[in-house]
């Protein structure tokens, strides 16, 4: 509901600040927007598709590591790696002092587009690789071993075989990338890049404009709803349905040249993307361990923990029932409805929070005024933040449980049914015990989602309220990123924990 | 228990399922629904549980109008008491064995062990109470299923494709068994499935399902020997059709003159169908018909023949009867299961 109000905010906008805007910036946020969204994007596609491959297919030394190791820098926000590559490559950074000292004077400007490029899509690529992999593992042997019979060479069974079977899944995660662009904050607002997000940003904190921000929340929509649109043309929600047994599909042994290749070629993401930042993360929390370590700091996780905790519960709770009445009720109706309620993951960040402020603020006046209420109720407390996790991170909770119905099948409901367990019964007896591990994962996921974010939590927190993302930020934005490292390694540790136990209820 | 199904139809979007079926059940009667796939025959099964909603007509088990689309009643799966057997057997994973059989007994049952004992000892397994559905092998795990959807004594058993995820040996051998046991609980039981020599292994009745109706209901042997339809004709088993016209006398075909048990009037053009163990044949140099092939099935073998029009039919004989190609033959047509269509 908030992104459809911010969108019709659009039209009750000035006419001559649209024209002022399409005269000076306008172009420029928007240029720079569509610049990310493809070098970005195709940066992520190379390397994701290209990982992939390798581990799936390739039989090299190390290739079992790489291929848990190269999911790990998800557990690194965006905006962190930006701040951490920003320390380390900065003029005054102890990195630069060194070249200097040893005669190389000349470097590059650390704050670039060009930095950014690399830093979104070393945080990003993880989505590409990650289910454009488990789709090749499903699909791979089935097809491919026919293939291979029929005599088709390698390379041949890659760009005819291959491919054409995992698009759906290169064009859905793409389109994945793609939106986490455009909501992304963070680094770019750091690095000084000017995108439709930041430009939002700035209209609403500085000149608390909410018509503007309106009018440029309705070209980022814009821009998504085009890549659904592209992405619903191009067959990317059709699903191949393959059945039968996987025989495993035998790999291609490298000899050490290659295996030299492949190796750097996985090392790249890996090392920037995680080692790196972690072992930087790692020697300054050391260092300022006992500076951070105050009543603020404990406060800070515990926001962090709590807000994420109990918006991810409501988010399972919600995602259980809308899945449940699915099951059920299998009708246009409910799929129109899942459909409306998953919107808020499409759509930028920022929107969400800006049109959630914009309807929590009038209802608070409308209670003020009609009933005499003496404070805010919902605008600027932890209430309208919790709610703008749940629009935002619905879809998350959602496809986790439903992709376990999937699995699971409509039989054993029916069998419960027939058998003359009610509803609910049927819900608590059956198909709760059959779908927990999804609903554990779709919670751990959400979680992590929301300890991480942060262009939501920005714009909705209260006065004086922090989570780690936005002390971070906030402790980043005035250059104390040194000293961020202790919140840093605290949100790394927070995330990384339910990842890894997720991964284990996935074996 | 009865079940009455009258003017049933079913339409997914623009795809007509089910059209104005109607069936009509004795009590303690198992009738096979026969069918291709995609002829609505599992769409027909979760009409009568309650998993779908006809778009018209009415279902009536023993008396009690479970669905009326004039009258707007759906009574909801759970209230109906009908027992379901699912093709993957669908039996709850997390659940024992126990558990399983005793999850549709109402709580104020105080006899669940008493139940369970007896129905697992009808099923043959007895002592499997503490075994987990993935410690059991596809066999026991659908007698388990079977004995699931019994327990809450059922007015009606549906089964849909319960034997396709066994191999063929157990197959032959569970549905003998499961015929015993519906039989012994006196089940009034709905089957649906695209296997004819199931159906007519387990069923009193089979009902050959095409394109959303019911073409013809009868007992195996009549449905198999007297088939209404060509379609049901071509469905069961092997059939060759030959042209006839009627005459004063009877049919008279290429094949001689047949009997017109139909009254079909004079001069009408008709097929009549032959099945190979109707047709006989007899090596003869003077014949006019022809050995095409032979193919050995073991317990006999089958010949393709050629008539004199160049027509094939085919014929069953004597496994140890072994004609050459292109041997001459006289056939022999068994009259009392022939059967003529009007063309």
């Amino acid at each position: 509901m908030p992104i459809v109000i911010i969108n019709l905010y659009a039209f009750t906008l000035d006419p001559e600040i649209v024209n002022h805007l399409k005269e000076t910036v306008l172009l420029d946020y928007i240029f720079n927007t569509v610049l990310l969204i493809v070098v970005v994007g195709f940066l992520t596609a190379v390397i994701g598709i290209g990982s992939a491959y390798l581990v799936t297919f390739c039989d090299f030394k190390y290739a079992k590591f790489f291929s848990f190791a190269l999911i790990l820098p998800f557990a690194i926000p965006s905006y962190i790696l930006g701040f951490i590559y920003f320390e380390i490559f900065s003029f005054f950074s102890p990195f630069h002092r060194f070249l200097m000292s040893i005669g190389i004077d000349s470097f590059f400007d650390v704050l670039s587009l060009n930095t950014v490029i690399i830093v979104l899509t070393l945080a990003f690529y993880p989505y590409v690789y990650l289910i454009v992999k488990s789709s090749m593992e499903k699909n791979s042997s089935i097809l491919l071993n026919p293939a291979l019979s029929l005599g088709a060479s390698r390379t041949k069974i890659f760009f005819t075989v291959l491919m054409p079977l995992v698009r759906p899944a290169i064009v859905a995660s793409l389109a994945l990338v793609m939106m986490e662009i455009i909501s992304e904050f963070g680094t770019v607002h750091f690095y000084g890049i000017q995108t439709l997000t930041t430009a939002i940003f700035s209209v609403w904190f500085e000149m608390g404009d909410i018509g503007t921000a309106a009018y440029l929340s309705a070209i980022a929509t814009g821009i998504v709803l085009l890549i659904l649109i592209v992405d619903k043309l191009s067959g990317g929600r059709a699903k191949y349905r393959i059945d039968g047994a996987s025989a495993p599909i035998k790999k291609i042994k490298l000899n050490k040249v290659q295996s030299f290749f492949a190796i750097s070629f996985l090392a790249f993401p890996f090392v920037f993307g995680f080692f790196i930042p972690i072992l930087w993360v790692i020697f300054y929390a050391i260092t300022y361990v006992e500076r951070a370590f105050s009543a603020e700091f404990i406060w800070t996780i515990f926001n962090s923990f709590s807000a994420a905790a109990i918006s991810a519960t409501v988010i399972m709770m919600i995602a259980l029932f809308l899945a449940y009445s699915q099951r059920v009720y299998d009708n246009n109706y409910m799929k129109y409805l899942l459909k409306v309620s998953t919107l808020g993951y499409s759509v930028a960040a920022a929107i969400t929070a800006v049109g959630i402020m914009v309807v929590f603020t009038s209802i608070d006046h409308f209670l003020i005024d009609n009933f005499g209420l003496e404070k805010l109720l919902l605008s600027g407390t932890v209430l309208a933040l919790y709610y703008g996790y749940m629009v935002r991170f619905l879809a998350v909770g959602l496809n986790s449980v439903n992709s376990n119905f999937e699995k699971v099948g409509i039989n054993p409901n029916r069998a419960s049914r027939s058998l003359g367990s009610g509803l609910f019964k049927t819900l608590l007896k059956v198909d709760l015990p059959l779908v927990r591990n999804g609903i554990i994962i779709g919670f751990i996921l959400v979680f992590v989602d929301i300890v991480k974010e942060l262009p939501l939590t920005l714009i909705l927190r209260p006065f004086d309220y922090h989570t780690l993302s936005s002390k971070i930020y906030e402790l980043a934005s005035i250059e104390l990123i040194q000293e961020s490292s202790v919140f840093i390694l605290s949100m790394i540790i927070v995330c990384a924990i339910p990842m890894i136990l997720s991964l284990k209820a996935y074996k | 228990m009865s079940l009455f199904l009258s003017n049933i139809s079913k339409r997914f979007q623009k795809t007509k399922v089910l059209s104005d079926l109607s069936l009509n059940m004795k009590q303690g009667e198992i009738v096979a629904v026969l069918g291709k796939s995609g002829s609505g025959k599992s769409t027909l099964l979760n009409i009568i549980a309650g998993f779908e909603e006809s778009d018209t007509g009415e279902v009536i088990v023993n008396n009690t109008t479970l669905f009326n689309k004039e009258k707007s009643l759906f009574v909801a799966p759970e209230l109906r008491n009908t027992g379901y057997l699912f093709q993957n057997y669908a039996l709850f994973p997390h659940m024992n064995v126990y558990k399983n059989i005793s999850f549709g007994l109402k709580k104020e049952q105080n006899n669940k062990k008493e139940i369970v004992e007896e129905l697992l000892e009808l099923v043959g397994l007895s002592g499997f109470e503490k075994r987990y559905p993935h410690e059991l092998s596809g066999g026991q795990q659908q007698r388990i299923a079977l004995a699931r959807a019994l327990a809450p004594r059922p007015k009606i058993l549906l089964l849909d494709e319960p034997f396709s995820g066994l191999d063929t040996e157990l197959r032959i051998k569970t549905r003998g068994e499961v015929r015993k046991i519906m039989k012994q609980a006196q089940t009034t039981a709905v089957l649906v499935t695209h296997d004819q020599e199931e159906a007519f292994a387990i069923a009193d009745k089979v009902a050959i399902i095409n394109q959303g109706v019911i073409e013809q209901i009868d007992e195996p042997e009549r449905i198999y020997h007297f088939p209404a339809t060509r379609f049901i004709a071509e469905f069961l088993g092997q059939a060759d059709f030959i042209k006839g016209i009627v005459v004063e006398k009877g049919i008279d075909s290429e094949i001689g003159l047949i009997p017109n048990k139909n009254s079909f009037s004079k001069g009408s053009v008709v097929e009549i169908m032959l099945r190979p163990e109707n047709i006989k044949f007899l090596h003869d140099e003077n014949g006019l018909i022809e050995v095409i092939s032979r193919s050995f099935k073991g317990y006999e073998n089958l010949y393709h023949l050629k008539l004199p029009s160049g027509k094939i039919i085919q014929s069953s004989s004597d496994s140890g009867l072994i004609l050459e190609p292109k041997t001459k033959v006289i056939i022999e047509v068994l009259q009392k299961n022939v059967v003529v269509f009007l063309k």
